[in-house]
């Protein structure tokens, strides 16, 4: 009797148990995907300096969301508790996926530790928390290594005032044995008309510039990211809008002093 | 001898001396100078029971033992397939000598009464002068019957119920179940009902299949006091692993455990761990134990460990996808986020969702439930591309603003002035009306100088707010 040919009948999972021919997680962007095309590794760590408003959030969404309709679960452990819930509900209804909200952004490297030792996630993400300890670095990708999952950490860095001082964190420089590092910045978006016949403006989409540090040849990818117009500013076909246009000296007033 | 100072079981050479069941002991005493009483011990009895039900295993598949109110021991055999009764009940008698039963009796029956009584056979034949026959078979069909001329004495009833039928003149079995069910009911009650069926030849007692429904537990001393957590944690999780392994061996799986720690000051003290789901595994029930210890504040260093599964349910295994690229153990999940909840509050593992609600903070929910209560509602992928996500502070924060000739210059956050580039506003929101006129904002998206764009309002006292950015 003739056996089967399986490949054919399932390529695409049975390649997924063979381990040399397992591909790291795509961002489901094809520029960023071609910029790093092992894609992030798994049983690694990768390395992601977004600052602050800079589309770090965005890269680690869509991540999340190719990983989880490759049947995969994902946690992300949020550490600055900052995540609104709006901005990842589409990715509960994908699959496997939880937010960790630990108390203090210390914490977070206990959580992620937690979550790697269970084997159910592809997808471990740390955003925005201090930089862990060399030894807990290491036990981290240890574990991410026997269990296969890929750990993406993103850097807590800073962001300059125009006074010269910096908020947030300071700059991330600890070496924790990442094997990928990617670095984002956006450039400025304009504010324009969202709606035609709307004077009211909106920002326009900015372009994120992503670049590879490490885990392969320098590489830079430009990525186009959107702002969400609120569904409240949406005009209804069967409503009509009785917005009136934004007149151009309308701004801000001075609080009186009296 | 038990309780009252009379005999309650013989030996043969004291039977052959004239010493008898019932006998006082002083009376006993006085005919056998050199008689050995020994204290009647129960356990010693259990014991002695359980290695005669082991030993009659090997002949029937089905053996319980009794022990009736006047201290004799009964064991119910199934002989139900076995071919010959008599050679059975020869085997039985065979085994129970060689264990030192002695003077052992077998009878058979297809109801335990009867079984019972035909084990007095030969006594009650030599009453009605038929010797030379051993009754000890009772034939199918025919228990009734020959339960009849048996004292009621033999039902071993209640004292007050033995009285009452002696005072109406119903001696023997067959007397009593020559009344009316009804009538025993309302006259003699519930136990008066069982009497009758019983003396009908009509028996709920039998044998069982011996069953060990003893429930897994684990007993470590620890060697001496210990205080901190560490030692406790090495010794729980061999603790665990054995206790995990008596439960497979059950074909169970703990639906609770108790986790009792024998302290140095003589006390225990105990707390229930509920896995989330009922689970064999060791690693996943260390997780919960752990987190157990934890949160758990000692009064004293504790000197002993005892883990004993509260409450089990039969194991029930779950088969992985073969070709799934991972599969998790939901027990093992369930664990790991209780543990997260334990340490970081119930509030630390959640799944996101969305709402229709104008202001930014009400546009999302968090739904910390279990593992199985996701939500979906109102979770739609966007389909105009790639999106900037929001994130939102705890609260927001007050911010300073400077404000130039074109509106909105910079703002203070942090300690540091970010100068504004570019906005967009206001937007008025007023969502909760209810709230009067403080609840009005005034918002606008700012773009500071490093391009990120910011969520600031204007509330109607004018003080200004930093809610979040665009990320």
């Amino acid at each position: 009797m003739a056996v089967p040919n399986l490949q054919l009948a399932f390529p695409e999972r049975l390649q997924r148990l063979v381990p040399g021919a397992r591909r790291g997680l795509a961002f489901g962007i094809p520029a960023l995907d071609a910029a790093l095309p092992s894609g992030v590794p798994r049983g690694q760590i990768t390395a992601l300096s977004a600052p602050l408003g800079s589309g770090g959030t965005t890269l680690l969404l869509a991540l999340a969301a190719t990983t989880l309709v490759a049947d995969e679960g994902v946690a992300i452990v949020d550490a600055e508790r900052s995540l609104a819930p709006q901005a990842a509900a589409h990715l509960a209804a994908l699959g496997p996926f939880w937010v960790i909200r630990p108390r203090s952004d210390e914490n977070a490297w206990w959580c992620a530790d937690v979550l790697l030792r269970t084997g159910a996630f592809g997808l471990v993400i740390v955003d925005r928390s201090p930089a862990p300890p060399r030894r807990v670095a290491v036990r981290l990708q240890r574990l991410a290594h026997d269990k296969d999952t890929a750990l993406v950490i993103r850097e807590a860095s800073a962001t300059g005032g125009t006074d010269g001082r910096t908020h947030g964190r300071t700059e991330m420089t600890a070496n924790y044995g990442a094997s990928v590092r990617l670095c984002v910045c956006a450039s400025s978006s304009d504010f324009v008309p969202a709606l035609a016949g709307w004077g009211g403006v909106w920002p326009a989409p900015r372009t994120l510039s992503v670049t590879t540090l490490k885990g392969g040849a320098p590489r830079a990818a430009e990525v186009v990211v959107g702002s969400p117009l609120p569904d409240r500013l949406r005009p209804h076909w069967a409503v009509r809008d009785r917005r009136a246009p934004q007149r151009a000296d309308r701004r801000p007033q001075r609080k009186s002093r009296k | 001898m038990r309780g009252k100072p009379r005999v309650t079981a013989t030996s043969r050479e004291a039977e052959r001396r004239g010493i008898a069941a019932g006998m006082a002991l002083a009376e006993a005493k006085a005919l056998v100078a050199d008689l050995l009483a020994l204290p009647w011990d129960e356990e010693r009895i259990a014991r002695a029971a359980l290695e005669a039900v082991t030993a009659f295993l090997a002949a029937s598949p089905r053996v319980s033992w009794e022990q009736r109110a006047d201290g004799q021991g009964v064991w119910w055999v199934d002989a139900a397939g076995l071919g010959s009764e008599a050679k059975l009940a020869d085997r039985l008698l065979t085994i129970a000598t060689g264990l030192g039963f002695g003077p052992a009796r077998a009878g058979i029956a297809s109801s335990a009464i009867a079984a019972y009584a035909a084990t007095f056979g030969r006594t009650v034949a030599r009453a009605r002068g038929r010797t030379g026959i051993r009754p000890r078979i009772v034939p199918p069909g025919g228990d009734a019957a020959y339960l009849a001329p048996f004292p009621v004495t033999l039902l071993d009833l209640a004292d007050d119920l033995a009285e009452t039928l002696r005072g109406l003149g119903l001696t023997t079995l067959g007397q009593l179940a020559a009344l009316e069910a009804d009538e025993v009911d309302a006259r003699f009650g519930p136990e008066g009902l069982a009497a009758h069926r019983r003396a009908r030849g009509l028996d709920a007692r039998g044998p069982s299949t011996p069953r060990d429904d003893a429930l897994p537990a684990v007993e470590v001393e620890l060697g001496g006091p210990v205080a901190t957590a560490e030692p406790l944690l090495f010794v729980l999780r061999g603790a665990l692993a054995t206790l995990g392994e008596a439960l497979r061996a059950k074909g169970l799986a703990a639906r609770e455990l108790t986790l009792a720690l024998q302290l140095d000051d003589g006390s225990t003290a105990e707390r229930a761990v509920r896995p989330a789901r009922a689970t064999s595994h060791a690693d996943t029930l260390f997780d919960h134990c752990r987190a157990a210890l934890e949160t758990w504040q000692l009064p004293e260093p504790a000197t002993g460990l005892v883990l004993r599964a509260a409450l089990t349910v039969p194991a029930a295994g779950e088969q992985g996808d073969l070709l799934a690229p991972r599969w998790a153990d939901p027990a093992a999940l369930a664990a790991a986020f209780d543990r997260i909840r334990g340490s970081e509050g119930s509030d630390a593992v959640a799944v996101p969702g969305a709402r229709d609600a104008h202001l930014p903070e009400d546009g999302g929910s968090w739904t910390h439930g279990r593992t199985d209560a996701r939500t979906h509602r109102n979770a739609k992928p966007s389909a105009a591309g790639l999106q900037t996500a929001l994130r939102l502070l705890g609260a927001p924060v007050p911010v300073h603003v400077r404000l130039g000739r074109d509106g909105l210059a910079a703002f203070r956050h942090d300690d540091c002035w970010h100068d504004v580039t570019g906005w967009s506003g206001p937007e008025r929101l007023a969502p909760r009306w209810w709230l009067g006129a403080g609840a009005v904002r005034d918002y606008y998206v700012t773009r500071t100088a490093d391009g990120a764009l910011w969520l600031l309002y204007r509330a109607a006292g004018g003080q200004w707010f930093l809610e979040g950015w665009l990320d």
